[in-house]
């Protein structure tokens, strides 16, 4: 078992990954690549289903020997927590090679560029080491540079690359510095030995607490160190922006959980108003910003903002419904937001352009993609019935039961941008006057219809049946609480 | 610390080590039998027949490829030498020569840098006269020598040959510029060169000897006055540093290394660069093992001083440079700047910053060295050529060369699956464990800052934008040669050295933890 669910997907993506670089036909490839990630959803899948959801513990581990052994040995493994970002990974990858499919700026190189992002996604959900995850956390932006910097699409592309290395790069410092004060005090780095009391005084555990939440929120991202996100979202292409908002920003919140919630427990509750008010102010910002954009990717990447940073008030209001509402918000987050980019991109591929002044009435002329698209809009305004509505209604509960008044109701005023800016999109989109330059559009192919049709449904479902996930959550909220 | 190991063979009877000395004398006969057969093969009477014989290609990749025979034949005969005598020491009174282990693995690591910089010079297609070769085999001769010598004069005269044909190889290979960047080193070089006797002259008022194995168990026995000759062995050293950081552009004597490097021709930077640095490390390692151990700990503060001020002025330098020799020259301080703040635990813990600065050296010179193999595949107008633009977008050129530059940038940069990567976090994570809380910090933003300039390089290799402003067509028809299956070979395994070493480093940590004892 634990070879099969740790070690094949490794070996799986290295084969197509090599098979890639040896072989020109793209037919091949293609289907050869899609098998090997659907193969790899498939195993995730069943790993899900036969997890036990009584047990926080490791349920699945291997020790892979012959690497170097600096902070520890390397250690693959899986626990409740991981499994269901493991999910959520093996998930988009097939939907993005499908949506790369017959494309003209698809090519070999590009699925490498891919693959080894998956790769280093499940190394880095799979790590059970503080090292492991942060080597696999800085890998990620090799393959990322290639996809921003050379299938970008305009101009710009060069100063989102330098915005998103070096955000990135500053945050993986900050994270350095931790490290080894974490190595310090415990003498490993493993996961489940955070849980232990340190023996750090009270100032000193805020200073650490500080720098790792300074480290864990350029990747959420939070104010003031968002700026690289809209960036480097409208400049890279659609698979590479589903990637970022899909899973890579939530990096930042499952290393919170691993890390910051534990270490620094005893501090988190004086702590609690500075995190919490910086994530308000983003909220704020976000949702105002978002409505004065005219970039529609530049909207949705604000939109993330928002909701991200919802979350991350659900996380530190420190309630079990809190925590359970912040991992549900991320994965809710990781389908909305890449449909919403799905959508984007297979506008842009038609009419070659973002700009919402160019566009409208496109109901007329597509109407499969409007019923599609304006099902994603209404999730991302969490409308009932969808799952980004209940994961921000656990994050209000989750408030109010803190008693932190104020906050809430500013949480809850500010979240009504969202909906403002949600409005927009659709009326510019859908609705309003038809340009008669864009008569000449034609409707979604089958593949496309299939992408988006796919995760509206799992959206939908997610929404009307939420147990199938908050069920095994609720251990993970009671765990955290007791802390 | 001291008696760890007390039963040294000392050996003083010639008689029994005949046929070590036979080996030993080899390696100068071997050079001068080269040199007569060299100077007397080739001589024509017509000047002009001559100078086209002379002054080719041909010529030079023959000359070259001997020499890189020579020097296998050299490495053969080292490694059976150590096989007959493990520990070997001649002429121990006078101007002597050891040999062991440590000295084995140094020499190995010298002759295949020289290896590798001949078959560099030779893909450069440069056209040498007779007398540069004559140079080079000086220069190797030399270097090989230096690290065999117990006796400190002798280090110093093989150190004085080894620079004076470095000063006669940047004034020689280029134009004037190159003759004026030649004369600064000469002068520097010489400077430095002072200070070094006047070390000695200390060194030899306090011990009364300049052999390195009589000090060493002058100090190991306790012959000496402690509390006052600690002070006085101190006030030695820091003249010996000071002499070798002008060597090794540490700064604050870093001045001159960015006009020499800047103004030489593209073969004399790539040698002065990677050798000069790796053969003067060598020796500072052998010198210091035998002095430092009854130094101050106040000498500590100087590491840490000249280590921090180097990775300053490293990073900060090199943000404005257009010319990738001007770039490598700075890249080159902030290196020196690593590798000089792990001898901050050389006091508590010698063998761990011995390693960690040879591994950092020998990482950088396996990138430094990959770069200018991936650059030799670029058509170059002359011999001076460096300016940054003529890489401009190289990967729409050639695939493997412009693959090759981004790795090899990558990994100057410090990003994981690389090898640059992990003896960056250790001598991060070494400076923090001994409480260097404030040093570790800046470190790390330095080294922060160091990522961006290498990552402009990373963005003309594959990015770049031409505008009208930028636009120049002499740097925009870019001529790239394509590879031979051989030199295919080569560029793979370089790539794949730079992604798998990282997995094997566990390993090759403690291979040379072991051999460095």
């Amino acid at each position: 078992m634990n070879i099969i669910f740790l070690i094949c997907p490794v070996i799986l993506l290295c084969s197509s990954i090599c098979i890639t670089l040896l072989i020109r036909n793209q037919q091949i490839i293609f289907y050869y690549n899609y098998i090997i990630t659907l193969l790899i959803f498939i195993i995730y899948c069943w790993m899900f289903v036969t997890l036990d959801t009584a047990l926080y513990e490791i349920q699945y581990q291997i020790k892979i020997e012959n690497f170097p052994k600096i902070f520890g040995d390397f250690i693959l493994c899986i626990d409740g927590l991981s499994s269901f970002f493991l999910l959520l990974t093996a998930f988009l990858f097939p939907i993005c090679l499908l949506y790369n499919y017959n494309k003209i700026s698809n090519n070999n190189q590009y699925s490498i560029a891919l693959l080894l992002v998956e790769l280093f996604l499940i190394i880095c959900f799979t790590a059970s080491n503080f090292f492991i995850f942060y080597i696999a956390f800085e890998m990620i932006l090799f393959p990322m540079f290639f996809i921003i910097g050379f299938w970008g699409s305009r101009g710009r592309r060069i100063h989102a690359v330098y915005l998103f290395f070096f955000y990135t790069m500053l945050g993986s410092f900050v994270l350095l510095f931790c490290l080894f004060i974490i190595y310090q005090i415990y003498g490993t780095l493993e996961f489940s030995h955070f849980f232990n009391k340190n023996n750090l005084s009270h100032f000193e555990q805020q200073i650490l607490a500080i720098l790792i939440f300074i480290g864990f929120s350029i990747k959420i991202p939070m104010y003031p160190l968002h700026l690289w996100l809209p960036e480097a979202h409208v400049e890279a292409p659609t698979v590479g922006s589903v990637i970022l908002a899909g899973i890579l920003l939530k990096l930042g919140g499952y290393g919170m959980l691993r890390v910051l919630l534990p270490v620094c427990n005893e501090v988190i509750e004086s702590l609690k108003g500075l995190f919490m008010g910086i994530a308000l102010i983003s909220i704020i910002l976000g949702s105002i910003a978002a409505i004065r954009q005219i970039d529609l990717k530049k909207m949705i990447a604000y939109s993330s903002v928002v909701h991200m940073n919802v979350g991350i008030l659900g996380l530190f209001a420190a309630h079990n419904t809190g925590i359970i509402a912040f991992i549900f918000l991320m994965i809710s987050h990781g389908l909305i937001a890449s449909g919403l980019f799905f959508g984007v991109g297979m506008l842009y591929d038609r009419l070659h352009t973002k700009n919402i002044l160019y566009l409208g009435g496109l109901g007329r002329l597509m109407p499969k993609f409007s019923v599609l698209y304006f099902l994603l809009v209404l999730a991302n305004m969490s409308i009932p019935g969808t799952s980004n509505f209940v994961g921000e209604i656990c994050v209000f509960f989750s408030l109010i039961n803190e008693k932190v008044w104020l906050l809430s109701i500013l949480a809850i005023i500010a979240t009504f941008g969202t909906t403002l800016f949600c409005v927009i999109i659709i009326i510019k989109t859908i609705y309003s006057y038809l340009f008669k330059s864009l008569s000449p559009v034609y409707d979604l192919n089958d593949y496309e219809l299939f992408i988006l049709s796919v995760l509206v449904l799992l959206i939908l479902f997610l929404g009307i049946y939420p147990n199938i996930i908050l069920e095994p959550l609720t251990l993970y909220g009671h765990f955290y609480y007791q802390l | 610390m001291a008696n760890t190991n007390t039963n040294i063979i000392y050996t003083t009877n010639i008689a029994e080590n005949n046929i070590g000395l036979l080996f030993i004398s080899i390696l100068p006969v071997y050079f001068f039998l080269f040199l007569v057969f060299f100077l007397t093969s080739q001589r024509s009477k017509l000047l002009n027949v001559e100078y086209i014989k002379f002054n080719n290609i041909e010529f030079t990749r023959t000359k070259l490829i001997s020499l890189i025979f020579v020097l296998f034949n050299i490495g053969y005969i080292f490694i059976e030498f150590f096989k007959l005598f493990p520990e070997f020491r001649l002429f121990t009174n006078g101007v002597g020569i050891q040999f062991n282990g440590k000295i084995l693995v140094f020499e190995l690591i010298a002759i295949g840098l020289f290896i590798s910089l001949c078959y560099l010079t030779i893909q450069y297609r440069t056209v040498l006269k007779k007398e540069h070769i004559l140079l080079f085999y000086f220069f190797i001769f030399a270097a090989l020598n230096i690290l065999l010598q117990t006796n400190l004069m002798g280090i110093f005269l093989l150190i004085e040959m080894f620079s004076l044909a470095g000063y006669i190889i940047v004034a020689g290979i280029g134009n004037k510029i190159a003759v004026e960047g030649g004369l600064k080193y000469a002068l520097m070089g010489m400077f430095s060169s002072a200070i070094l006797i006047i070390a000695l002259v200390f060194i030899l008022l306090n011990f009364g000897t300049l052999n390195l194995i009589d000090i060493s168990i002058l100090e190991r026995y306790n012959y000496l006055d402690t509390t006052n000759s600690n002070l006085f062995i101190t006030f030695c050293c820091i003249f010996l540093l000071v002499s070798f950081f002008f060597k090794l552009a540490i700064v604050p004597f870093h001045q001159w290394a960015i006009d020499v490097y800047r103004s030489a021709s593209n073969i004399s930077f790539i040698w002065l660069v990677s050798s000069s640095k790796l053969i003067i490390f060598f020796v500072f390692l052998i010198i210091i093992e035998n002095l430092f151990r009854q130094t101050s700990e106040n000498l500590k503060f100087i590491f840490i001083f000249a280590g921090l001020l180097s990775l300053f002025i490293g990073t900060f330098g090199g943000l404005i440079q257009t010319n990738f020799k001007g770039l490598f020259a700075y890249s080159s301080i902030v290196t020196v700047g690593f590798i000089i703040i792990n001898f901050v635990f050389y006091f508590e813990n010698p063998e761990k910053a011995v390693t960690l600065s040879f591994m950092y050296l020998m990482l950088y010179l396996l990138n430094i060295l990959s770069f200018f193999f991936f650059l030799s595949k670029v058509e170059q107008k002359s011999l001076i050529f460096g300016d940054l633009r003529y890489i401009n977008n190289i990967v729409k050129s050639d695939k493997i060369v412009g693959f090759g530059l981004i790795i090899t940038f990558f990994s100057f940069l410090g990003l994981p699956p690389l090898v640059g990567f992990l003896p960056k976090i250790l001598i991060f994570y070494n400076l923090y464990q001994a409480n260097y809380l404030i040093t570790c910090a800046l470190f790390i933003i330095l080294s922060l800052i160091s990522a961006f300039y290498y990552f402009k390089i990373i963005k003309r290799i594959s990015l770049f934008q031409e505008t009208e402003i930028t636009y120049d067509s002499t740097f925009n028809i870019l001529n790239v040669r394509k590879m031979n299956i051989s030199e295919k070979i080569i560029a793979f395994f370089i790539i794949f050295l730079n992604i798998f070493l990282i997995i094997k480093y566990q390993d090759l940590y403690q291979q040379i933890e072991l051999l460095l004892k």
